[in-house]
């Protein structure tokens, strides 16, 4: 059988680059960006220095990806910021960043992806909310309405690219220790856990289990579903 | 260059053998509106199909289905022809 082409946003650091060593050692053939160079190298894995909002990268990113390997079957729109405000003190340049990082950026992998996908009729797309949606955090405005942005967006392609054989599902993680959070004051951070049935940080582990079960060819009657982790 | 025959016949003619396309290629067929055999999901891959041929073939990234090509009251995907005179007149803004 050929190996699984997989393609991974923002794979620098944090939750991106340990999915990309995970799927490398399962075999699949690894795409990946970032903004930043990576200072590290795996055999199976090739890096792709783009902004997940610029149009113009990514679309280079796609084909690179058609014209190496012809295929995509998998997309992890993981690539994300956030920043913790009032939406009184909040700089319109602050909004405007996070929302192409994490809108407009899962829009344009997804849209050019199912293209992709198409052709096999099969695909598999997983994004990337948080829990911050449903708590409805203070302080997280934007960062939270660009992620229930995300929810409506995977709801909405799901039924769009269905007759395609592409399914899209998203994972909303609960606090895991990335920088993404180390800003992020440790009292907040226990009551944010304690509004889950399960009190502890999430792991690495925990979100490769979630995309895993999304990702796998049996879950082809899976599509539209966003899972929290930790229990909300 | 030959838009209907380069850009347009190639995509309905391998619509036409993979998805079973019950059409004969010519400049009247039908691709929008009444009397189409296209059901909207392949309309829609139709048109990613075309901007991929276009793609292959010139190296230009196009958009066909802007909000104004949408919105012009005699629609560019009507027919063949009137889709090969779009795709040209598309060339012609880029240049
Ligand atoms: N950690 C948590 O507690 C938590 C909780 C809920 C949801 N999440 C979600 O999980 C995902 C991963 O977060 P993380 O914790 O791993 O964050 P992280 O450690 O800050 O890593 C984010 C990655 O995304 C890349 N990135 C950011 N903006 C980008 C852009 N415009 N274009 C391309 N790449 C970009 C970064 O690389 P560059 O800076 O080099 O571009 C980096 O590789 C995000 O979507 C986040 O919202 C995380």
């Amino acid at each position: 059988m050929d190996k699984k082409v997989t393609l991974i946003t923002g794979t620098s650091k944090g939750i991106g680059k340990e999915l990309v060593h995970y799927y490398v050692n399962k075999g699949h053939i690894v795409v990946g960006c970032s903004r930043s160079p990576i200072d590290w190298q795996l055999d199976g894995y090739t890096h792709h220095l783009a902004d997940v909002s610029n149009e113009k990268e990514v679309l280079q990113i796609f084909k690179q990806i058609k014209k190496d390997y012809g295929r995509l079957d998998h997309l992890i729109n993981n690539a994300g910021i956030a920043s913790m405000n009032h939406t009184l003190l909040t700089p319109l340049a602050t909004v405007e960043q996070i929302l192409k990082t994490n809108f407009v950026g899962t829009f344009l992998f997804s849209r050019e992806a199912a293209k992709l996908m198409q052709k096999n009729k099969y695909g598999r797309i997983v994004n990337f909310s948080t829990v911050a949606v449903p708590l409805k955090l203070e302080g997280e405005a934007i960062y939270a309405a660009s992620k229930a942005a995300i929810v409506s967006l995977t709801n909405i392609m799901a039924k769009e690219y269905a007759e395609l054989g592409i399914t899209v599902n998203a994972i909303g993680p609960n606090p895991i220790l990335t920088d993404l959070i180390k800003g992020v004051p440790q009292e907040k951070m226990k009551a944010l856990i304690n509004a889950h049935a399960i009190k502890r940080y999430g792991t690495f582990k925990d979100v490769i289990n979630v995309i895993n079960f999304f990702l796998k060819e049996e879950s082809d009657f899976i599509t539209s579903q966003v899972v929290y982790l930790g229990g909300l | 260059m030959n838009i209907v025959e380069e850009i347009i016949y190639p995509v309905l003619q391998e619509f036409k053998e993979t998805e079973g396309l019950d059409i004969e290629l010519s400049p009247e067929l039908v691709i929008f509106g009444d009397g189409s055999e296209f059901d909207s999901l392949t309309l829609v891959r139709f048109i990613i199909g075309i901007q991929e041929q276009i793609l292959d073939l010139t190296d230009k990234t196009v958009v066909l289905a802007t909000p104004q090509a949408m919105s012009r009251s005699k629609s560019p995907f009507r027919n063949v022809t009137t889709l090969a005179e779009y795709i040209e007149e598309l060339f012609a803004e880029a240049e």
